[in-house]
């Protein structure tokens, strides 16, 4: 029987090998919004960004990643004006649809999209608009199961997956969870992520505990980038 | 700095400030209960969570005690069945054949090492009945009553891998009161995938629980997730006293 205990020495750690042509790094919503000082929810998910060192940890998983040549997928968030004419959202859903989070004005239209805060993270625009990288559409809540991620993954043989982005409990998570539900094996790179503080909650630590449990392996970047650089 | 440039950067202030307001003042979106397109689904409503004698009673244990769990998801199976709402169970079984995988996460492993909802096969009930793959013994007369669905066992933690999102939307069903074992877990496994599937979410925060170990409560991380995510977050009283009202 597990107890809290035993848990500790009865929880596994299945680990992850990075394995050459089956593997890739996927980033979730590096997008101004989150990762930039003037973006729209920085004064709640700014602390943990910091903290976590996440920008400068993303930039160098992507480096890592482009050096060993293991392909690399990003998942936008993107929200069309058709999108604010939901009949229903859940309660941060309806607060991203209220400041305008992740806003273009359309499907076909990149008209105020540089530099809003829709668009890459300015620091990590040299490493995702690079011909071999993959994006795939926009989700649309939090997870892929509203885009063609687990489709392209699958058309270049990709079964493992080493995850970051923003932000950790939400799009990260939901990512880890539809990913695994759907046979990849994924590890999470804890220090390349960050999430809110809000009233209710730290939601980096929310998520923290659910990476440990869900994922196959929880890396750090130092570990990801040096299992990446001997694959 | 030139006009636009100032209306850009004042806009942006004006609407970090809105955010700061916002965390204070995050919506409640709430649902609306229409019983003809409302169901009740119940996650894992299993002897090895909900049982002193399952297999993660010494870790879930304190949580479903606390949480007064057991007997909330009878309230709501209770007040479903009184007053028309559907009933959706979504159970979580492993057959040998599923100990034949290759890789697994943490929990997973842990899950499959301890013989948490083990059955010996998908056409055999074979010690079955009373294992901790079984009901809870108070729920039998709610789930085998003939008209509760029982849909295929999911296979990790959401119902990506069983016919739950088909069998709702087979009845009409797009807004869910969500209850059920385990908090972090599978309940919210649910939350998120019927939420990206386009169903409302009403998640019971007394009618399920959660393990507390070494690096946390599982408990409180859903709380933290159910709130910001779902439509609404409810307790079993004000489900009772809402799904009772509608009618």
């Amino acid at each position: 029987m597990a107890t809290p205990e035993t848990y500790n020495e009865m929880l596994p750690n299945p680990g992850f090998d990075v394995e050459r042509g089956k593997t890739a790094v996927v980033i979730t919503d590096p997008q101004r919004d989150f990762l930039s000082e003037d973006g729209v929810v920085w004064q709640v998910v700014g602390p943990s960004v910091e903290a976590n060192n996440t920008v400068e940890n993303l930039r160098r998983l992507l480096t890592a990643a482009h050096e060993a040549k293991i392909p690399v997928f990003i998942s936008p968030h993107y929200y069309y004006p058709h999108d604010h004419q939901w009949n229903f959202g859940g309660a941060l859903e309806k607060m991203m649809h209220a400041v305008g989070m992740f806003d273009r004005q359309g499907a076909l239209t990149t008209e105020g999209f540089g530099g809003s805060g829709a668009d890459w993270h300015e620091p990590l625009k040299e490493l995702i608009d690079r011909e071999d990288v993959v994006i795939a559409s926009p989700h649309k809540v939090y997870g892929p199961e509203s885009n063609d991620l687990v489709l392209q993954l699958r058309k270049r043989g990709i079964d493992k997956v080493i995850l970051a982005g923003m932000s950790a409990n939400l799009c990260v998570e939901a990512h880890l969870r539809e990913l695994t539900e759907q046979g990849f094996e994924v590890s999470v790179v804890k220090d390349a992520t960050a999430g809110a503080q809000l009233p209710g909650g730290d939601f980096y630590q929310a998520a923290l505990l659910n990476f440990r449990m869900i994922a196959s392996a929880v890396m750090t970047t130092d570990e990801a980038t040096g299992a990446i650089e001997k694959a | 700095m030139t006009r636009a440039t100032l209306t850009t950067t004042m806009t942006a202030i004006l609407v970090v400030f809105a955010v700061s307001d916002l965390a204070a003042q995050l919506p409640d979106p709430g649902m609306q209960i229409d019983p003809s397109r409302t169901a009740l689904v119940i996650t894992d409503p299993q002897n090895d969570f909900l049982s002193p004698d399952g297999v993660t009673w010494g870790v879930v244990g304190a949580s479903v005690t606390e949480n007064n769990t057991v007997e909330n998801i009878e309230a709501l199976l209770q007040t479903a069945k009184q007053n028309g709402i559907e009933v959706f169970i979504s159970p979580h079984y492993y057959y040998p054949t599923d100990h034949g995988w290759q890789f697994e996460g943490a929990l997973e492993v842990l899950m499959h090492h301890i013989g948490m909802f083990d059955r010996t096969g998908p056409l055999s009930l074979e010690g079955f009945e009373g294992s901790g793959a079984d009901w809870l013994e108070i729920y039998k007369p709610f789930i085998n009553d003939g008209e509760t669905i029982v849909v295929s066992p999911h296979k990790v933690y959401g119902p990506e891998t069983n016919d739950l999102v088909l069998q709702l939307r087979k009845r009409g069903i797009d807004k869910v009161i969500l209850a059920g074992m385990s908090a972090n877990l599978c309940v919210e496994a649910h939350m998120r995938e019927l939420l990206e599937q386009g169903f409302e979410v009403a998640v019971v925060k007394d009618a399920t629980a959660a393990a507390r170990v070494p690096e946390g409560d599982g408990y409180e991380a859903a709380l933290v997730n159910f709130r910001y995510m779902a439509n609404a977050v409810w307790t079993t009283s004000e489900v009772v006293e809402t799904v009772l009202a509608s009618n």
